[in-house]
């Protein structure tokens, strides 16, 4: 076996998607195991410009944008995480969202895992029951507009994992 | 840095805690089910483990001191009766 070499890519199903049950300022994350087809769209959209003086449509940058989506697989009987995010779009909390290429908390010596956190709020959810299906719901979310109780803006970040 | 612990756990800690932040923060992270594990903010539970144990003494320190209080009485006391 070649030791020295690394996998490049990674699945959709190795990716992890934690919600905040705490604070901003002490979180806990808590896995949403049940989740799939995580969507995040993030960057500025672009705006075409045209004037008489070019013979190019050309084009500038808009206000930037986050947003995304996941599908949650519903499961009978109780289950904590899926109220969460009901409680909060009827309550229409902010709530905190991290996705990483790995586990939040790994053991060393494995590299910590990498990806984005976010404060967001939660659109309209679509439900599907299809046949044999299982049952589905899309739950879309949007970058908030958050403060800290300082004052602070929080927004989009790039987050790190732990290493235990 | 994040620890990852049990919601269970965390009731369990919340329940040894004086109402605080330290309590609401213990309520919060340990929404879910018992054995459910979630990674919770290593400062804020050695805080809160902290917090707990101090609490713990607390609660017996009282006892010990009535119990020094009894015996300075008694101690008093004898002097007075030979008299």
């Amino acid at each position: 076996m070649a030791t020295d070499l690394e996998r490049g890519a990674y699945a959709g199903k190795e990716t992890y998607l934690y919600y905040n049950s705490a604070t901003n300022a002490s979180p806990t994350w808590v896995e949403i195991k049940r989740a799939r087809n995580v969507q995040l769209t993030r960057g500025a959209a672009t705006s075409e410009v045209n004037f008489h003086g070019s013979d190019q449509t050309v084009n500038i940058h808009e206000y930037e944008g986050v947003s995304g989506s996941f599908e949650y697989v519903r499961k009978l009987g109780s289950d904590t995480v899926y109220d969460f995010f009901e409680s909060s779009r009827d309550n229409k909390n902010i709530i905190e969202l991290i996705h990483l290429n790995g586990p939040e908390t790994v053991s060393a010596p494995a590299d910590a895992s990498e990806g984005w956190r976010a404060p967001v709020i939660l659109g309209e959810f679509s439900e599907t029951s299809n046949g044999g299906d299982s049952v589905v719901v899309t739950i879309p979310f949007v970058l908030a507009d958050a403060y800290t109780a300082a004052g602070a803006q929080v927004t989009i970040s790039a987050y790190t994992g732990t290493v235990a | 840095m994040s620890t990852p612990i049990t919601c269970g756990e965390l009731a369990e800690l919340a329940n040894s805690l004086p109402a605080g932040e330290l309590k609401d923060w213990c309520d919060q992270s340990a929404s879910g089910p018992q054995t459910q594990i979630v990674f919770a903010n290593s400062e804020m539970l050695s805080r809160c483990q902290q917090a707990a144990s101090s609490s713990i003494h607390e609660e017996s320190e009282p006892k010990e001191s009535k119990k020094k209080c009894k015996v300075s009485k008694t101690m008093k006391d004898t002097p007075g009766t030979s008299l």
